[in-house]
């Protein structure tokens, strides 16, 4: 239990410091920072201004403003966007759904799809299906997503025409949704199965030398039995480490996917903050991202500890 | 004379790779049910090949020659799936190691179970209730402290009698036991001995120990082989040997105990990528001649035992 609470400390500790970076990085901006916050081509008159000014605290000591800062936080208040003349917590919740959504799905079907061909890739590993598997596998995990999706978008929209080039649906129904979601969708899933493919190929190579993998063979466990039986946890070790890491870089990822693909989700919310320089938004969204990879992470070592007795143990 | 329960008729292992290598050479050795047989020998000398190759547990690289016999049939000409269900059934294995023979993410209860479930299909209840009876015969009293704990949890000797019971729970005709007393002190290796022991004298099983701990192997075997670079160089019964061992090459091995003045054998063992010309002892005996340099001994019998030397016969 010691340990536990130790973990959930640096967790805290992360979250506190990502938000006073979140906090600090656009004070330490040149320039006004009311100028910035309301777009360099907006014309407004002093008073107005100063009036904003005022209204966000900004003329108060540094302290105090962080502290409303963090009230405002606790309230789940993330500003006002002044170009898009929106609260960004409900800009963001009504955005970050759609994008949670098809990465969720990428992600798991990555996962499952990866750690099962990976893992027969690894078992059978000298074999010429699964080797030349893995050479498509590295071909994709070092394709960057967003030129993945053009080749998408270019093959199956615009030759092929089976799926629509835009938006996340023309009715809302799921039918549409699955039918303008499905190639996003399978471009992350190709992206994120491949990473996984390819941790799992190598960790299954190393795995099966091992003692107990000869041991169960031993115990009359036949070919693949001996994979799913006993290798297959113990290779998935590492995977659990990589899927938590890799929820950032296929974040990240989703974004220009989303753009590629004109998907009205954080991503697109994102590019057109950094476009139109929407400073509230940006804070929110980089705030809303750093929490959902370190809770990733945290329940990647909650599941580590699940999996692997050597890590409870441990913690006595 | 008792009918054998395992044969193995002139087997040769060969390990394929840059050269070839001959780790087991000609070896012929038979055990009979109730029988304990002790394979001795030094690090290298073959003696796990051989438990391997009985197993069909060889690697890729490896092909073997020869024949093994296991009450009327070819083991050798088995496919894998054949084996799989002899494996762990019929023969059995106790690694040496145990506790990487383990798999560090399943309880006890599960890897000493898992015979059950893998041969005999058992339904949980009852292999719950087998398995917690079992381990009692391990000192594991009361089993519902023992069985949930992870391998990673328990002492080497713990884990090296929970590697005897998952390996022995469905009882198997015979088991093969490579250096179950490695890594292990005075007392445990006595309780080991004690296990395996009443393992062959309750259900009337065959074992084949493979040790190179003659005081062990004199203690709990009824006869034992000698082996030396890939060969067997004697094999006799327990009592015999022991009271007067015949190949110079054992006589060293039993001068080499703390008990007979920890006199060495001189030399090391020989490379098995090129074993030496003639007997393959010769250069490290003191009694060699110029026939053992140059014509190769074969495995006679003198008396009850069989000898590979030129000037026992």
């Amino acid at each position: 239990m010691k340990n536990a609470k130790k973990k959930l400390i640096r967790y805290l500790i992360c979250i506190f410091a990502i938000i006073t970076l979140n906090f600090a990085i656009p004070r330490a901006m040149p320039g006004d920072p009311v100028m910035n916050l309301i777009g360099e081509d907006v014309m407004v008159s002093a008073d107005t201004l100063n009036q904003i000014r005022s209204e966000i605290g900004l003329d108060r000591p540094v302290y105090e403003q962080f502290a409303t800062y963090l009230w405002n936080l606790i309230h789940l208040d993330l500003g006002y966007s002044y170009h898009l003349h929106a609260d960004v917590a409900s800009l963001l919740c009504e955005r970050m759904f759609w994008t949670l959504l098809f990465v969720g799905i990428a992600i798991i079907l990555g996962a499952i799809t990866g750690t099962y061909a990976g893992a027969l890739s690894g078992w059978y590993s000298d074999s010429k299906i699964s080797r030349a598997v893995t050479c498509v596998g590295m071909a994709v995990s070092c394709t960057p997503p967003y030129f993945l999706a053009l080749i998408f978008l270019s093959v199956f929209v615009f030759r092929l025409g089976i799926f629509p080039f835009k938006a996340l649906y023309d009715e809302p129904t799921i039918a549409s949704v699955i039918h303008h979601l499905a190639l996003p969708v399978i471009v992350m899933t190709l992206f994120s199965a491949s990473r996984n493919f390819l941790i799992m190929r190598g960790s299954v190579i190393q795995e099966k030398n091992s003692h107990y993998a000869l041991y169960a063979r031993a115990k009359g466990l036949f070919d693949r039995g001996i994979l799913w039986k006993h290798i297959l946890k113990n290779a998935s070790l590492p995977l659990i480490t990589q899927v938590a890491l890799d929820f950032g870089f296929i974040f990240s990822g989703a974004i220009f996917i989303e753009i590629v693909f004109s998907l009205n989700g954080m991503g697109t919310l994102i590019y057109d903050a950094i476009l139109g320089r929407d400073y509230p938004v940006l804070q929110g969204a980089f705030l809303v991202i750093a929490i959902t990879v370190i809770l990733a992470n945290l329940l990647a070592d909650i599941l580590y500890g699940i999996i692997d007795p050597r890590v409870r143990v441990n913690e006595r | 004379m008792k009918r054998p329960v395992i044969e193995l008729d002139n087997l040769s292992v060969t390990f394929h790779g840059d050269c070839d290598l001959r780790a087991v050479n000609q070896v012929s050795l038979s055990v009979t049910r109730g029988e304990v047989l002790a394979l001795v020998g030094e690090t290298g000398c073959g003696k796990s090949v051989i438990a391997h190759a009985i197993m069909g547990l060889l690697p890729k690289e490896a092909s073997v020659d020869g024949s093994i016999r296991f009450n009327d049939m070819e083991l050798l000409s088995l496919s894998e799936r054949e084996l799989a269900d002899i494996r762990g059934e019929k023969i059995a294995i106790i690694f040496q190691n145990p506790s990487l023979s383990l798999n560090p993410v399943y309880t006890v209860e599960h890897q000493i179970s898992e015979s059950l479930y893998i041969h005999r299909k058992t339904r949980k209840e009852l292999a719950e209730k087998c398995t917690k009876n079992y381990v009692l015969k391990f000192g594991f009293n009361p089993p519902e402290t023992y069985l949930p704990l992870y391998p990673s949890q328990c002492s080497g000797g713990m884990n090296q009698r929970i590697l005897i019971a998952a390996s022995t729970i469905l009882s198997p005709e015979i088991v093969i036991a490579d250096e179950p007393t490695k890594g292990l002190d005075r007392e445990r290796v006595n309780e080991t001995g004690e296990i395996l022991r009443n393992l062959v004298s309750e259900k009337g099983r065959s074992l084949i120990l493979i040790t190179h701990d003659l005081e062990f192997a004199r203690r709990i075997s009824d006869r034992i082989a000698i082996m030396y670079s890939g060969e067997i160089v004697e094999t006799a019964s327990a009592e015999e040997f022991f009271a007067e061992p015949k190949h110079p090459y054992s006589k060293g091995l039993l001068n080499s105990l703390p008990e007979n003045g920890f006199v060495p054998i001189k030399g090391s063992s020989p490379s098995l990528t090129r074993p030496p010309d003639g007997c393959r002892f010769h250069p490290r005996c003191m009694y060699m001649n110029e026939q053992c340099a140059e014509e190769h001994p074969d495995l006679k019998p003198t008396g009850n035992r069989k000898v590979r030397c030129f000037l026992c016969h």
